[in-house]
């Protein structure tokens, strides 16, 4: 008897025909069947077509209606596999910040198997870095924990030391912070003229990766898309 | 930090934070986590886990199995200092002035007595016999003669609910409470009031250790918690533990002699518990589903909003909640308000208060409420008393919500059953018998 990760909840691990007939091999359940329904996916329902935010109509939502003024038109178009409801808010809960490491497994093949399938080879893939003092009380990037398996070009660094916790941050505060990142300077050659996906765990209000992809399209980056696992 | 933050306590400190402890004197340390060949162990909650569940990618490990307590890895090491009893001495400690029944008083003198003798005991009591009452004359001992005490309890509301009745009791003690939802500071006291899970942070602390509904989840069948509780109690201190509804283990360690066990059988006002009425709708849920209201519960339901007392209705899993409490409330509109409760529930203490305060009647809950939570005059309906989710021993419990007051010692205990099974049925006799036991008593 297995007990689930998020709720501590019995696992029911029976044997189904799906699997049986879909000759693959047996994935092992870190999450009981409830919480697995409470994580809404997004694949499929209409949503903005800037950032991933489920919309009744198709079209833009109107935080992205904003960046397309503030950065003339050119938006980012960020992919998110999940929407950020309670149920995520609670795994973030446990994997960021009450440090469960191994929570990235609830998700970590899932991301990967996406990115290396719509993106492939011709792709650099940049986690959006944390600074040092979370790391060392984090002692762990959760963005690489769960994109772990791709292969990482660290192109870029929390610039000033003084980047609060973005979490712990109101909707304004968070958009009237200033650059946090920079360019790790041993990859100005590399980036320079590729395509970048940059990934990162959670959208809120875009702010962060528009920060980011600035950083790297003043390095000459080509073009820039960004994933997240929530929106 | 200061001296006290240590005394029986394991505190955890970042090998880089140790600075902290300049001015601390006599102060013992172990590794937090012990890296062993496939596992490791942590000596905070004494559990060992497999590497690949605790590993970090710099290499190093952290504990998942005491996570919720904040997290300690191997960069961590434990802190404690020896428990001292630094109290300020107190030889009347006792501020209460109610007054035992005769069949109370003897469980309460026999209580002070196994608090002497640094014994263990069990005692089984009956919902709503009056337990907290029954341990204060032992309580006032162990105070007088400088003993640490803790009452721990696997439950947050009944922790809520114990506090202001000891700080009411024992008014010149310093009592804290210790739970996950609270962000109070720890301080060092005499008696500690706190969740089982707060009971791994203690080492060698308590000569005197309560342990409240002993036969709840999460305590039953969880060596996390059963080590704590030894490793938190002093080698030579007093156990007891109380219970309702005692399990066959518990039971059996009676048997072997293992420890004593006091009975009683009456509530403190004497009256005997409600006995479930068992009724038997094989459509109800469905009803429910299809946004109806049974027939049969909507009468219930009337008879309890006519005679304006509060009810609890309770349902074996979260998902029937929001089905049912919408119909609910299109049932009673405009004639009271309710809601909803469940254990992950951010609100649940503020629901409570309001029920309490007569802002809502009603709360459709999960199990979380079947015990320690006392109302006046309160009703209880079970839908889906024959889910496999409801053990007899917590069909008891919710039936034990009921008729507590010695105002109103009667009440409605309704179990609604798509059919008759067990678990329903032994709730029922457990109270039949525990009425008989009691009467035989009365005589």
């Amino acid at each position: 008897m297995k007990s689930c990760l998020i709720c501590q909840g019995i696992i029911n691990d029976n044997f189904e025909i799906e699997w049986i007939l879909s000759l693959q091999p047996r994935k092992i359940k870190l999450i009981c069947q409830d919480c697995q329904g409470g994580f809404r996916a997004l694949s499929g329902k209409i949503k903005c077509e800037g950032c991933s935010r489920v919309l009744e109509m198709s079209g833009f939502c109107n935080d992205c209606k904003k960046w397309i003024k503030k950065y003339n038109g050119k938006l980012l178009k960020n992919t998110a596999l999940y929407e950020y409801n309670e149920k995520m808010k609670d795994y973030f809960q446990k994997f960021k910040f009450l440090g469960d490491y191994y929570f990235l497994n609830v998700f970590n093949q899932e991301l990967r198997k996406f990115v290396q399938k719509e993106y492939g080879s011709n792709w650099l893939y940049v986690p959006i870095p944390i600074s040092i003092k979370s790391y060392q009380e984090r002692m762990f990037n959760q963005v690489e924990g769960l994109f772990s398996g791709v292969n990482f070009t660290r192109a870029l660094i929390v610039q000033s030391e003084e980047k609060k916790q973005q979490s712990k941050l109101n909707r304004n505060e968070r958009l009237r912070r200033k650059q946090p990142f920079k360019l790790n300077s041993q990859y100005e050659e590399i980036v320079k003229d590729k395509n970048i996906l940059l990934l990162d765990d959670i959208y809120t209000t875009g702010r962060t990766l528009y920060f980011a992809a600035e950083v790297l399209k003043n390095a000459g980056v080509k073009k820039i898309e960004t994933i997240t696992l929530a929106r | 930090m200061k001296d006290e933050d240590f005394f029986g306590r394991l505190v955890p400190l970042k090998k880089t934070e140790q600075f902290i402890l300049k001015d601390i004197t006599s102060v013992f340390k172990i590794e937090a986590i012990e890296v062993q060949k496939n596992k490791i162990m942590c000596n905070r909650c004494n559990q060992k886990t497999v590497k690949k569940r605790a590993i970090l990618p710099n290499q190093e490990y952290f504990c998942p199995q005491c996570i919720m307590l904040g997290r300690i890895t191997t960069q961590h090491i434990l802190y404690t200092i020896k428990e001292p009893n630094r109290f300020v001495e107190n030889l009347n400690p006792l501020t209460w002035g109610g007054e035992l029944s005769m069949s109370q008083l003897e469980c309460s003198n026999k209580i002070v007595q196994v608090q002497e003798e640094n014994q263990n005991f069990l005692l089984w009591a009956v919902t709503g016999a009056g337990k907290t009452e029954i341990l204060f004359a032992a309580l006032a001992e162990a105070f007088k003669k400088g003993k640490r005490v803790c009452i721990a309890s696997p439950r947050i509301d009944v922790c809520n609910e114990l506090y202001p009745r000891l700080n009411e009791a024992f008014k010149h003690i310093k009592i804290v409470l210790l739970h996950g939802y609270q962000t109070e500071r720890y301080e060092y006291s005499q008696l500690v009031v706190c969740t089982t899970h707060q009971l791994i942070r203690f080492k060698e602390a308590f000569d005197m250790l309560i342990i409240d509904e002993v036969d709840a989840f999460p305590f039953k069948d969880n060596s996390m918690l059963v080590g704590a509780v030894n490793a938190a109690r002093k080698t030579s201190s007093s156990l007891i533990m109380l219970t309702a509804t005692p399990t066959k283990s518990l039971l059996k360690e009676v048997k072997m002699k293992k420890m004593e066990v006091g009975y009683l059988p009456l509530r403190y006002h004497g009256k005997e518990l409600p006995v479930p009425q068992i009724i038997i709708k094989s459509n109800w849920l469905e009803k429910f589903k299809k946004g109806e209201m049974e027939k049969k519960i909507g009468k219930i339901i009337n008879k309890w909003i006519d005679e304006q007392h509060p009810f609890f209705v309770f349902v074996s899993h979260i998902k029937y909640l929001k089905i049912i409490n919408e119909v609910m409330i299109k049932f009673v509109v405009g004639r009271c308000n309710g809601t909803t409760v469940f254990s992950a529930d951010k609100r649940r203490v503020e629901k409570v208060q309001k029920m309490r305060n007569g802002e809502y009647q009603y709360l459709v809950t999960t199990t979380i409420l079947e015990r320690g939570v006392t109302f006046a005059g309160l009703n209880v309906l079970v839908l889906g008393a024959d889910d496999e989710l409801f053990t007899s021993s917590s069909l008891v419990q919710i039936a034990g919500r009921v008729g507590r007051s010695a105002q109103n010692p009667k009440g409605d205990v309704i179990f609604i059953c798509g059919k008759r099974k067990k678990n329903v049925v032994d709730a029922k006799k457990q109270i039949q018998l525990l009425n008989a036991k009691g009467r035989k008593l009365r005589i």
